[in-house]
């Protein structure tokens, strides 16, 4: 069964560091004007955001494969990362049309305005899937959002996963034909149901193995 | 009796979900059901007959996903369905067979990448066959964008002359996924002529009795409400849902209530569902809803309604008188005309209207990339605003909703041309008070060819309500007499209930401070019962008028709004005595865009063109880019200070002869099939800032359009887009095409897949890692 959520964007916590590390900060500290930029910025796109998430708990074959009834799902990398596990949900989620619609405007109107709302989309798509993945009854045991493109993981399978779950139905979501989503602030991914608590879990990307990455 | 006839003479049952049923008959989790029409049909058939057992009078094929896109063999499919769903009917009085179309599943442009004519021909193959083998009727459904509801209904409407019933999926914010509003979509779908409109799916009947009372409000023609049977849970690895037959069927009672005439399930009900309803119910009064007398237009996301407070159109998005307005039209610089747009937008406007002709440009293109571009960023309702009739239609057909339409006269040529394009694709219109002999001089004589254009339009099916007539202000200059004729046509028109705009400031042609004219006038003309003006929201005066009118007229609570317009308009006076006291130089690295403009149009009174630019703007910009290169200056900081040299260019660009300041051409694209152009338009900023011709061909960009630009323009560096690595193949074919045709143009290319490698192999000439790359990659293949 398809299960749908949404929440309100009050329980979005953006965090404004975070989009200073998408605009090119990293550690660096952010000047005033980029600040207040980010703040008028971030209380637009929370009004024009629409948070829905979707997924459905599938079983995970001995060897790592999951079947989406159109084909198996079988990369090594995701193997790996669902090593031990018996289930896990595949799951989607975005932050609505009318956000999209915000990004665009607002990269007519200006280049710069434009990029700092298209970071906080992404600072808010994450935000939106730690904490819908965080309510999960079995959310400790949980393994990182494992996606399309991520190692191994052809972006093809985008489309399994869309179609699974129905997503232009459930949550508004879809796919361009070259595999771009709509709107461009969404997520797909296979989340792997872990058997022990605290093992391979991790804030956002900290679980990655790239150490030197800027955004870490 | 007819599928009209019975949904005009009592309560029409539909039938219930499909999914559940078939489930429990061995349909696999995955399988598609249409394909059972073909390999169990007995088992569909099966299925109708227990809801036409139940009372149901519709019944749908099981065609939901059944279009071109899923299926190879789509007229087996769709034809057996047909087929089996008659089979059902033959032992049945008054049952109906509706084909049932749900959406593409994919998304249409501009934010995806499907095209409304593609998403059109796609309903029309399928809506074909289904005709073909003998529907009743075209059942629309599940459809959650407006979008897409619109290319349905037109698709039935050109594909056969069966009755059009269409629900959409509203959520509990009573809204479409993509946006509109019931009242929005009943705008849209009563224009196109759908004969019954109403929601299904994703609620459940207490949700959605909600919602009825907004559609009994504003809807002429019958309700259709089929709910799920509430919400789902999983229970053992199935799907339950938790409204059964009997509480279902006791809310649909209050949803016929509340004025639906057609009622049946979506997900999860059952044949028992319909039972109890058809039982609970058909003995309840019937009433058809009333003929609603309102004029409205609408977007993606809302109507506007005119009739209830003076509507502002915003006249701005016009070349008339409009040097760099005709320049970006020339130029085909989309941006800026959006840029108008949303600036009215943001002044209040409610309609947007949109005039893009010019002698020596291609209109109907321009009218319809405007509109789409438009409807993809600005959700004011636009009034299409041209007297070529193949760009007024080519504009309404792809336009997101009911569109306000200027204008048609009281000539029969106009008259023929305009009213079948009303009738077919839905819109008000504007009806100029002019015919054959000209512009009548009395009042009484111009409310004399409004009754005659009502009356041609009534004959063509055009409901009186959408014509919104413009007893035409001309200039007091020239005949002293002319306001008070306006004035007292509009008032007369108005006692009669006939609605009315004025294209205001023509008023005031030929005199001195126009403004103060325009706005008196305005004023006059809405104390007459004016209902919309197209007018200019950039002038104070006129906003002045409109606010005060609002407040002093009850129509603005508490004043307000008042107040709210009152307090910005203070602040900027302030501003610009403070302007000069800063350097450009200081500006520009500080970005601070007002100041910028303000200081260069203070600095050419002493010094030239060339030296603000060449002494100050680009000496400014080299400091932060090299700031930027050197990891001292960040992409924000940057930006902000290539916006403040945009302001200082602007301002000194009208002083400079044409051609003498630019550097050279650059050609901008996003490759095909890409839709993400955030960076691109980062790199179009800092180059036009560095004084480069730049021509921004947009997202989505085949490689042929790139190469006939370059050919035609002669530019010789082509800078190109690409967000994934699905969309690096378009790339590296544009740039074989490229070295095919137009050898000697350079390529560079960025984006966030893309690498100094990964160019390489792509053979481009360069990679630009940031916007900073592409300036000097450009000062390279002009300046050296």
């Amino acid at each position: 069964m398809i299960n749908i959520i949404k929440s309100a964007a009050a329980e979005i916590n953006i965090d404004p560091k975070e989009v200073a590390v998408y605009l090119g900060y990293y550690s660096a500290e952010t000047d005033d004007n980029t600040k207040t930029l980010i703040a008028e910025c971030t209380e637009e796109f929370l009004k024009a955001a629409d948070f829905r998430a979707c997924y459905a708990e599938v079983d995970v074959s001995a060897n790592g494969e999951i079947d989406l009834g159109n084909g198996k799902i079988i990369c090594n990398s995701l193997k790996r990362n669902l090593d031990g596990c018996e289930k896990a949900y595949v799951f989607a989620a975005t932050t609505g049309i009318e956000s999209h619609r915000l990004i665009e405007r607002n990269s007519i109107i200006s280049p710069l305005k434009g990029m700092v709302t298209d970071c906080i989309g992404s600072a808010a798509i994450e935000a939106f899937c730690d904490k819908i993945n965080l309510s999960f009854e079995n959310c400790e045991c949980l393994r990182p959002r494992f996606s399309p493109g991520y190692g191994d993981m052809p972006l093809e399978c985008q489309k399994d996963i869309v179609e699974f779950l129905q997503t232009k139905k459930n949550i508004g979501m879809s796919l361009t034909e070259s595999l771009m989503m709509v709107p461009v602030k969404s997520v797909t991914a296979i989340i792997g149901i872990g058997k022990e608590k605290n093992k391979c879990t991790g804030p956002g990307c900290m679980i990655c193995s790239g150490i030197n990455c800027p955004y870490r | 009796m007819t599928i009209i006839e019975k949904i005009k003479s009592g309560t029409t049952y539909c039938d219930g979900g499909a999914g559940t049923l078939l489930q429990s008959w061995g349909l696999k989790a995955g399988e598609k059901p249409e394909t059972w029409n073909i390999t169990n049909p007995e088992k569909i058939i099966e299925m109708h007959r227990l809801y036409l057992d139940a009372g149901a009078n519709i019944i749908t094929t099981c065609t939901f996903g059944a279009n071109r896109l899923k299926f190879d063999n789509l007229e087996e499919i769709v034809t057996a369905a047909v087929n089996n769903a008659k089979t059902a009917c033959e032992e049945y009085e008054n049952a109906f067979v509706a084909l049932d179309i749900g959406p593409t599943g994919k998304m249409l442009e501009p934010l995806g990448d499907l095209s409304f004519e593609e998403a059109v021909s796609i309903f029309s193959e399928t809506i074909k066959i289904g005709a073909n083998a003998g529907a009743d009727l075209i059942l629309i459904e599940t459809i959650n964008d407006s979008y897409e509801a619109k290319a349905a209904v037109l698709a039935a409407k050109e594909s056969c002359d069966l009755p059009i019933f269409i629900t959409c999926v509203y959520d509990d914010a009573h809204k479409l996924m993509t946006g509109a509003d019931p009242k929005a979509m009943i705008a849209m779908l009563e224009g196109l002529g759908a004969d019954a409109i109403g929601m299904n799916c994703s609620l459940g009947p207490k949700q959605m009795a909600e919602i009825v009372p907004e559609f009994a409000k504003y809807a002429s023609v019958p309700i259709i409400v089929n709910p799920n049977a509430g919400l789902p849970r999983s229970e053992n690895g199935k799907t339950v849902y938790d409204i059964d037959a009997d509480e279902f069927s006791d809310i649909m009672c209050d949803i016929v209530k509340s004025g639906a005439t057609i009622i049946g399930g979506c997900c999860g009900t059952t044949p028992e569902h319909i039972k109890k309803t058809v039982e609970k119910t058909k003995n309840l009064p019937f009433a058809l809803p009333e003929k609603k007398n309102h004029t409205l237009v609408s977007s993606y996301t809302h109507a506007v309604e005119i009739g209830k407070h003076p509507v502002i159109i915003g006249e701005r998005i016009n070349p008339t008188g409009k040097k760099r307005f005709k320049e970006a039209l020339r130029e085909n610089d989309i941006g800026y005309i959006l840029n108008e747009g949303l600036a009215q937008n943001k002044k209040g406007v409610e309609i947007l209207d949109v005039n893009v002709g010019l002698p020596e440009i291609d209109e109907t293109s321009m009218m319809v990339n405007v509109i789409k571009a438009l409807q993809g960023v600005t959700d004011l309702p636009l009034q299409i605003d041209t007297v070529d009739p193949i760009a007024m239609e080519k504009a309404m057909r792809i336009y997101n909703g009911k569109a306000l339409i200027n204008s048609v006269s009281g000539k029969e040529e106009s008259m023929k041309a305009v009213f079948p394009l009303i009738k077919k694709y839905g819109g008000a219109v504007i009806a100029v008070t002019l015919d054959e002999n000209g512009i009548p001089a009395s009042a009484a004589e111009r409310v004399e060819i409004a009754r005659k254009i009502i009356s041609r339009a009534k004959e063509y099916g055009i409901d009186e309500n959408d014509i919104i007539v413009d007893p035409l202000a001309m200039a007091v200059s020239s005949d002293s007499e002319s306001a008070n004729v306006t004035l007292k046509a509009v008032k007369e028109l108005h006692k009669t209930g006939i609605k009315t705009s004025l294209g205001v400031s023509n008023i005031s042609f030929g005199l001195p401070s126009r403004a103060d004219v325009n706005s008196v006038f305005y004023t006059m003309a809405m104390q007459c019962g004016l209902d919309c003006a197209i007018i200019n929201p950039f002038s104070d005066e006129m906003m002045k008028a409109w606010h005060c009118f609002m407040a002093l007229t009850g129509k603005d609570e508490n004043c307000s709004d008042y107040i709210e317009f009152a307090d910005k308009l203070s602040p900027v006076q302030t501003l610009a005595s403070e302007k000069s006291d800063m350097s450009l130089d200081v500006c520009i690295i500080s970005g601070l865009k007002e100041q910028a403009g303000a200081v260069a149009i203070e600095l050419l009174k002493t010094t030239s063109p060339m030296e603000i630019i060449d002494g100050m703007i680009i000496p400014a910009l080299n400091t932060v880019g090299k700031g930027f290169e050197e990891k001292k200056v960040y992409l924000p900081q940057l930006l902000m200070s290539a916006q403040a040299a945009k302001e200082a260019f602007e301002a000194v660009k009208s002083a400079i002869p044409a051609g003498e300041n630019k550097k050279g051409k650059v050609i901008i694209a996003t490759v095909k099939g890409d839709v993400h152009d955030i960076g691109k338009n980062i790199v179009k900023v800092l180059l036009e800032n560095y004084g480069y011709d730049v021509l921004d061909l947009g997202k989505d960009v085949a490689p042929e359009t790139i190469v006939d630009s370059v050919k035609s323009s002669g530019a010789k560096l082509v800078g190109l887009s690409a967000l994934m690595t699905t969309t690096v193949p378009a790339m590296e074919e544009t740039i074989k095409l490229l070295r095919k045709e137009a050898p000697e143009c350079k390529v560079m290319v960025g984006g966030a897949v893309m690498t100094e490698e990964y160019a390489a192999m792509i053979n481009a000439d360069s990679y630009g890692s940031d916007a900073m790359a592409s300036v000097r990659f450009a000062e390279k293949i002009y300046c050296n």
